[in-house]
């Protein structure tokens, strides 16, 4: 939608002061105008989940529901257990970021510096399995983590989430940890620091901005993780995260469209919520994928 | 990680993160992860459960102790089955650990879980394609210790060799009455009244129910919805409706499609092709509810409850959703028959149903989960069934004097006069390790009738010779290589009258 | 954040980097030499067992007759393959994919610039709000989109229809018709991710050095000129690299197609990784054999899409020396 229209308005620096300005207001308010298409679906979910069965589908474009039913949130944070999903995405998210970080982070820094055998041998792996997207797989990955005897639970999805690809992660650690001058280094090895002493120390800290990228990425894609928890939560609905827990609301005979929306509200708010504070990280760290 | 002591961690990284999460989930998650450390004990991990492969198809063991797991589809039944799992340990049986899924992914769920040694106690087979006994070789079921009390407790008739029972050993029994069908005519009272036409006599034959839609349209509410977007639905309302147009066959159970005096597929006779274009006629005619192509039958029936359209082609499970979820609606709800092309009684064959609960070959509590099966042929739970209005309870009794609904009890009125025992091939031998063998073929009949409503499929009757032939291909190479007694012969029935209940002795040929 | 000497992502590959030859150096690696595999090891560990032996334990079960309900499992050599080639509705998934990636990715790619310099103005009011809201639907998980998406999309009570209504123009069946399906995930899809491609493009605007700019006015140059002169040749070596991201990124739509049409109507929107998925699990009889082989043949054509990138980011890489 915007596509079409935005690139008839360029941000032009202009000659003269008056049409800077219109130009400068047609383009706020066309934004205003996409924005709003924009976060309407958002309007409508909100308004959903205050409606009652019946009323979702008969109001039409009304997004103000006749008597609002907070019931609905009450059905989908208890009886439908979003609390309890809400808990799950948040473990398994803060723990697979945390094992890609470190072990990304290590992997990058070794083949970013250190020249030993196999090393060609790994960085070809990667790049030519860069492109396997997870789901193909999942069979062998179920027969794996069954094996282990992790099926069904949290750890095997958090394992199996930041074991599955984040080839992009290693090669960005590698790309940063190449860049930092050789005579840092040197100076911590005079120091008589360690190898190990002079990553945590020395290395790491000096890619903040690396592992605010990875952290941003690995999260928005945990975060929405559905294939592999979907399957990995089958004989234990408890465990589901709220991607997956959407489908508790789809019965044999009926769906329960408000709980549902209900419970997508639930589990925007927290993201938004930490999207709003942590904007500035957010941004950054994406940008961080493209500038490095 | 600025911890320098971080090295001797970085060795064991997995164990590290285990042991945190799993601290974590301790001290933060209390019940919901608590369960999660036991995972591996609770369902079917039972040490010495059948292997899977071993051909031993004697099932699980006893001796178990915890609770039983339970998982079926049934959502309508909830309330029921908690009752009933209380009245199990009221009389000192396990508690019983309930899981209601979403019928697709309690499939995959159930393929899952069997191949990681972790099926439930009991289970319902949503979702699974492959027949019982095909199943029941790999070792996926128990047989029932008390077969004989169950056998006298269900209607005569109903439990077949091949379907329920195997080696004359009982493995399950259904709880729901092979006399029903899904393609009742629903309708509001208050969109046909506002039509001109008398509620109290629904649209019988196929040219009434254009003429009704078409006055119910005219009246500006739309004739017709129909839940293009499940096919498999589809396809059983067309089934349905071929063989109230003529169709020499039944639906249901791996016989769908065939026709049972020859065992020929003919999914290509003029019947399916006229139920096929009469259903499309209303697309034709402007009649259908236009969302009608991305609803399944759930927001199908909500879209129609909430006002959409007049006419909703549904199984007897309707006015259970319609009492539960959208009462406004309830009083407005009216039942009629599957119209028929002259607007005669329909007369409908179907192959008897198959079990509703199995207990699994990896239990260790088999005897338990029988005993607990028990329940459910009793008097107390088919009342509850009706009371549930889901599919009918093999008693059809139970309904009359119940609280249901009085379109349910119509509904069920109508099946006890309307449908027929039709003989199931899968009772012979051999016919379901063919089934099994033919895998899927696509475009299948759901997807042909989508198909032709999209408009993707121009002529209909080429599509369904095709699939005839495909099916007819597949079953040869599948008889082929399962070998044996089984062949075409197996599907046929030549002596059968369709509109009469088969007796269970002509299975033997 | 160096952008001049930090290298690209796979680049890698490439001559070792910073291997310094003085012999000290080469003292202390080798005496840290256990360092680097045990640094590697976590790595080697989850990568190998999560992603590198599935991938080979799927070429094993491409050769295989397993409906995975069973635990019998035949060998049948390349029949599976032979089976799927054959398959019209596999190449259909295949084309089905294609097409949504080559209308898409540049979709995707182009809108986010656009929108990006329009936000990039220095002037522009209210830029939280704005750049917040077009963020809003990454992070929202796919499985409400696709179903808030249905709603929207209805033909009869939707918005977008009824908006259409109002312009007196007949409903639209968009998720209902083969002509219109695939092109509403589209533009879906491309509603969900344009922000983090949006911030791409905000974060490689950010690199042009505003005396540049300046410097263009003064000689007078226009808007459009300064845009198309200085703007667009240093955005290039970028576009290389966001276009890479976002492939990567469009290839992995199961879950909204899933959600939103589910393949139908008659397989219209039935892409590869739905095809898949309804062989290995939806369908009423798995066929795990067949499914991982329609998975192998897709990881090859991936393969060599990878492949190419690699030959384009070389590509970009020599254009962004040239440009400096």
């Amino acid at each position: 939608m915007s596509a079409a229209a935005a690139p008839d308005v360029p941000v032009r620096p202009p000659r003269r002061r008056s049409p800077r300005r219109l130009r400068l207001w047609l383009a706020t308010v066309l934004l205003l105008a996409v924005a709003a298409v924009w976060v309407y679906p958002f309007a409508w979910v909100v308004s959903a989940s205050l409606k009652d069965q019946l009323e979702v589908f008969t109001a039409g474009l009304d997004l103000v529901p006749e008597s609002p039913q907070w019931g609905n949130y009450a059905r989908a944070w208890v009886d439908a257990d979003f609390a309890g999903y809400m808990l799950n995405t948040v473990l398994v998210t803060v723990g697979t970021v945390a094992v890609v970080v470190i072990r990304c982070a290590m992997a990058g820094y070794v083949l970013a510096r250190y020249d030993f055998l196999g090393r060609k041998a790994v960085l070809l792996v990667l790049v030519v399995t860069l492109f396997v997207p997870a789901g193909y797989t999942i069979i062998p990955v179920v027969e794996l983590t069954q094996q282990l005897g992790l099926l069904n639970s949290l750890t095997g999805m958090v394992v199996a989430l930041s074991g599955g690809g984040h080839v992009a992660a290693v090669l960005l650690y590698m790309g940063y940890f190449r860049g930092i001058p050789r005579e840092l280094e040197e100076a911590a090895v005079i120091d008589r620091a360690g190898f190990f002493t002079i990553f945590t120390r020395v290395m790491l800290p000096l890619a903040g901005p690396v592992t605010a990228t990875v952290v941003v990425l690995t999260f928005l894609a945990t975060w929405n993780a559905f294939f592999l928890p979907l399957v990995f939560t089958f004989s234990r609905p408890e465990l589901r995260t709220l991607s997956v827990g959407m489908q508790a609301f789809v019965g044999q005979n009926s769906v329960d469209w408000p709980g549902m929306a209900a419970a997508g509200t639930i589990s925007l708010l927290p993201i938004v919520a930490l999207f709003l504070v942590l904007q500035r990280y957010f941004f950054d760290g994406i940008a961080g994928a493209v500038k490095s | 990680m600025t911890d320098n002591r971080f090295p001797a961690r970085a060795a064991a990284v997995l164990p590290t993160r285990r042991q945190l999460l799993a601290g974590a989930g301790g001290v933060a998650a209390g019940a919901v992860l608590a369960a999660c450390s036991t995972a591996p004990s609770g369902g079917g991990g039972g040490p010495s459960g059948g292997q899977p492969g071993t051909g031993a198809t004697g099932g699980g063991t006893t001796g178990g102790t915890g609770p039983l797991t339970w998982w079926d589809q049934f959502a309508p039944l909830q309330d029921l089955q908690k009752a009933t799992f209380q009245r199990f340990a009221g009389q000192g049986g396990p508690q019983v650990e309930y899981t209601v899924y979403n019928p697709n992914e309690q499939g995959q769920a159930l393929q899952l879980a069997f191949s990681s040694q972790q099926l439930p106690d009991v289970f319902s087979l949503a979702g699974v394609g492959v027949p019982p006994s095909v199943l029941m070789n790999q070792g996926w079921f128990s047989p029932l210790a008390n077969g004989e009390e169950l056998r006298s407790a269900v209607p005569e008739g109903t439990l077949i060799e091949g379907l329920h029972s195997f080696d004359d050993q009982l493995y399950s029994f259904p709880i729901f009455s092979t006399r029903q069908y899904d393609g009742l005519l629903w309708y509001s009272r208050s969109a046909v009244e506002a039509a001109g036409l008398d509620p109290d006599t629904p649209p019988a034959s196929w040219d009434d129910l254009r003429a009704a839609a078409r006055a119910v349209q005219d009246s500006g509410t739309s004739g017709l919805l129909l839940p293009l977007q499940f096919g498999e639905r589809m396809a059983t309302f067309v089934l349905e409706l071929a063989q109230a147009a003529g169709f020499p066959g039944a639906t249901q159970g791996g016989s769908n499609g065939v026709d049972l005096s020859t065992g020929e597929y003919a999914y290509h006779h003029d019947s399916v092709v006229s139920a096929i274009e009469f259903l499309l006629s209303f697309q034709t005619d402007g009649l259908l509810f236009p969302a009608s192509s991305s609803l399944d039958a759930r927001a199908g029936r909500a879209r129609w409850a909430a006002g959409g359209a007049a006419f909703f082609l549904d199984g007897p499970y309707c006015p259970g959703v319609v009492v539960r979820d959208f009462a406004a609606f309830a009083d407005q709800l009216a039942v009629g028959a599957l119209p028929t092309p002259d607007g005669s009684a329909p007369v409908l064959n179907r192959t008897p149903v198959g079990g509703t609960f199995w207990v699994s070959g990896q239990s260790d509590q088999v005897d338990q989960a029988a005993e607990l099966l028990a329940l459910l042929v009793g008097e107390e739970y088919q009342a509850g069934l009706a009371e549930a209005m889901d599919q009918p309870p093999f008693d059809l009794a139970a309904v009359a004097g119940s609280g249901a609904h009085p379109t349910y009890k119509r509904a069920v009125e109508m099946f006890g006069e309307q449908v027929f025992v039709a003989p199931a091939p899968q009772a012979r031998p051999g016919v379901t390790d063919v089934e099994a063998a033919m895998g899927t073929v696509e475009p299948g009949l759901g997807a042909i009738v989508q198909g032709a409503f999209s408009g993707q499929v121009s002529d209909v009757r080429g599509a369904l010779r095709e699939l005839s032939d495909k099916l007819t291909a597949a079953r040869e190479k599948a008889v082929a290589e399962v070998g044996g007694d089984v062949s075409v012969e197996s599907w046929a029935f030549p002596e059968w009258q369709p509109g009469t209940d088969f007796d269970v002795s002509g299975y033997a040929r | 954040m160096s952008t001049t000497t930090a290298p690209l992502p796979t680049a890698a590959a490439g001559p070792t980097p910073g291997a310094d030859p003085a012999s000290r150096h080469r003292a202390r690696q080798h005496a840290a030499r256990w360092w680097i595999y045990l640094f590697l090891l976590p790595t080697a560990v989850l990568y190998g067992a999560y992603t590198l032996w599935p991938v080979l334990a799927s070429w094993w079960y491409s050769l295989l007759s397993w409906s995975g309900f069973e635990s019998e499992k035949t060998f049948v050599g390349l029949q599976n393959y032979a089976d799927v080639l054959a398959d019209p509705l596999f190449l259909n998934s295949f084309k089905l994919t294609l097409l949504f990636m080559v209308v898409t990715v540049p979709l995707r790619v182009f809108a986010a610039l656009a929108l990006a310099v329009l936000l990039n103005h220095p002037r522009l009011p209210l830029q939280r709000l704005f750049r917040t809201a077009f963020f809003l639907p990454v992070v929202t998980t796919t499985a409400i989109v696709g179903v808030v998406m249905q709603f929207i999309f209805d033909p009869a009570s939707g918005p977008v229809n009824l908006a259409l209504g109002g312009l007196g123009i007949p409903p639209v069946d968009w998720l209902g018709s083969p002509e219109t399906a695939l092109w509403t995930v589209m533009v879906v899809h491309t509603w969900k991710w344009l922000g983090v491609t949006m911030i791409y493009w905000l974060a490689a605007l950010q690199t042009i050095p505003r005396e540049l700019v300046e410097a263009a006015q003064v000689d007078g140059a226009d808007a459009r000129r300064t845009f198309t002169s200085i703007t667009l040749p240093l955005m290039v070596p970028f576009l290389v690299i966001i276009t890479l991201l976002t492939v990567e990124q469009n290839l992995q739509v199961f879950d909204l197609m899933l959600t939103m049409t589910g393949g139908g109507p008659f397989f219209a929107t039935e892409v590869i990784e739905l095809y898949i998925y309804r062989w290995a699990f939806a369908s009423s009889v798995p066929q795990l054999g067949f499914a991982s082989a329609a998975a192998v043949v897709l990881g090859l054509v991936l393969l060599v899409i990878g492949v190419g990138q690699l030959l384009g980011i070389r590509a970009a890489r020599r254009l962004a020396g040239g440009g400096r």
